[in-house]
């Protein structure tokens, strides 16, 4: 045995001398900077932007050049009207709450943030972003109030979400105090009538994500007001937990059917964490709840860069207008949205590493004072303005590390 | 005992600068190619409007945009990993020139003719392989 040990040892020898330990380690090394240093490098700013530092401000002023452009239904080419005007309507709003959580969150600049937030509410109220929603149902949707037949939960839910913001933040200020209460009392008076307590978003489509912009607003105008709707409130989140959770994976369901209330589409994660930023402002231990389900299910990361996998666990589907695209089973919204989630749930290494995947697809720019997402454009910036600038709950106890 | 063929003097290191001009240039051209078009499209709102609508535009912005993402991939995730992997064959060459002279191509101004003292098929090596 003798003669094999010392050929073993020539053998080893030659390998080790030679191209296959100088090549092996040059992949190991090759491997290990693919792994490392780029989501270490995209990472470098998310403490400032978790912690709320001057980055948020910037892409605050980033976004309201944007806002600044009166923008249409042509700027957003999605190949359906409905939807163009749906992410018209979602860039105001979304801008309109990345202000109000930075007047919130930096006093010295309120009365700016104040501002963009009221010329937001000014285009969401107009006749043109409410086109959207007045088409789908045939019927206006402010004009409508006092009648119930119809429930118009996607635009009145967000955008009372806005307005309740408003209220919370200027009290005194009494030009949309009157539409905020007129919009809460359909709201509430619709649910209270709904067999589901669940809203239609549009004729025949029920999507629980929707119904937590609407409670989220009912929530933050008792804050506001001083308003109770806490018994409405208790019963919304129990029914929700019971009919529009799933039980396997802890996700909401993306849409319920309008009559029975089961599952018309999979658990998905973007209509989750959405739903965790809306909750957060009604519901914070359901919204923590909903947080945890979305950590533990669909969180993971590739190359150390934070990731959201969309459908939840033994569902498969392609990338729609809600998730965007889909690659390997990680959805871009529920990526982006999840940012804001783990940061109002005090998650900061998932805000991380998730922000290191914004980096480098969302590319940052600074110009001058301003800071925008390249990639991003007018939706894209105001939707991350108000998950990177998305509060804490207001009972921090009830939160779980 | 000295200047004959299996003498040779100490080789000279081109293939560790050639490393160094390969790695420096790739580099180069990534970063620079990916700042160009960071800068091209942040004042470019056509592309980002296109980013937002999902793609449902002319091909000439998306092909741009698509572009713009593989050079960031590039740039960001590719290039560290590159940086390292020529860092170790730099090293490599550095403990010991010949052998990684005669495992390679010889760098540009650098290779003695073949067959040459201290060249990457000369006959000096020839006891080391």
């Amino acid at each position: 045995m003798g003669w094999m040990n010392i050929n073993l040892g020539r053998v080893l020898g030659r390998v080790l001398r030679g191209r296959v330990l100088r090549y092996g380690l040059a992949v190991v090394a090759l491997a290990a900077g693919v792994r490392l240093v780029p989501h270490w490098w995209c990472e470098r700013g998310a403490v400032d932007w978790y912690r709320g530092g001057e980055l948020p401000r910037a892409l605050g002023r980033g976004t309201a050049r944007w806002i600044a452009e009166d923008l249409s239904e042509q700027d957003f080419t999605t190949g359906h009207s409905k939807y163009d005007g749906e992410w018209l309507f979602a860039t105001y709003m979304m801008a309109g709450m990345g202000f109000g959580q930075l007047a919130l969150s930096d006093p010295g600049r309120r009365q700016e943030h104040l501002r963009l937030l009221d010329r937001c509410v000014e285009r969401l109220i107009s006749p043109q972003l409410r086109r959207f929603d007045a088409l789908a149902w045939g019927d206006d949707p402010l004009e409508s109030l006092a009648r119930d037949d119809k429930d118009h939960a996607a635009y009145l839910g967000y955008l009372n979400l806005l307005l309740s913001l408003q209220r919370r933040l200027d009290p005194g200020r009494a030009r949309h105090a009157r539409l905020n209460d007129r919009v809460t009392r359909a709201l509430v008076r619709r649910l209270e009538a709904s067999p589901l307590l669940l809203l239609r978003s549009y004729p025949a489509e029920v999507f629980p994500v929707d119904n937590a912009a609407v409670v989220g607003s009912i929530g933050l105008h008792d804050r506001a007001t001083g308003a109770d709707h806490s018994r409405l409130l208790e019963r919304w989140a129990s029914r929700l937990s019971q009919r529009a959770v799933d039980r396997a994976s802890g996700l909401l369901f993306q849409q319920v059917h309008h009559r029975s209330g089961a599952g018309a589409d999979a658990p998905r994660a973007s209509g989750t964490a959405l739903a965790v930023y809306f909750l957060s402002f009604s519901h914070p231990r359901l919204s923590a709840a909903l947080y945890q389900a979305l950590r533990t299910r669909q969180a993971d990361t590739l190359l150390g860069f934070g990731v959201v996998r969309e459908y939840g666990p033994g569902h498969a589907g392609c990338g729609d207008i809600d998730s965007g695209p889909v690659v390997l089973g990680y959805g871009v919204s529920a990526t982006g949205f999840s940012l804001g989630a783990s940061r109002i749930h005090g998650d900061e290494a998932t805000f991380r590493r998730l922000f290191g995947t914004l980096h480098l697809f969302g590319a940052p720019v600074r110009r001058g004072d301003r800071l925008e997402l390249v990639t991003g454009g007018p939706l894209g910036n105001a939707l991350m303005l108000a998950m990177l600038t998305a509060p804490r709950p207001v009972n921090q106890t009830e939160q779980p590390r | 005992m000295s200047g004959g063929p299996t003498s040779p003097a100490p080789p000279p290191r081109a293939r560790p600068r050639a490393i160094l001009l390969r790695t420096a240039l790739e580099a180069a051209l990534a970063a620079g190619l990916h700042l160009g078009l960071l800068h091209l499209l942040a004042g470019s709102d056509v592309v980002a409007r296109l980013f937002s609508a999902g793609g449902h535009s002319t091909w000439g912005p998306l092909a741009l945009a698509l572009i713009f993402v593989l050079v960031r991939l590039l740039a960001i995730v590719v290039l560290p990993g590159l940086v390292l992997y020529r860092l170790v064959l730099l090293v490599f060459s550095l403990i010991d020139p010949g052998r990684a002279r005669r495992s390679g191509a010889p760098g540009p101004g650098a290779a003695p003719a073949a067959g040459a003292a201290g060249s990457p098929a000369g006959p000096a090596d020839s006891s080391r392989s």
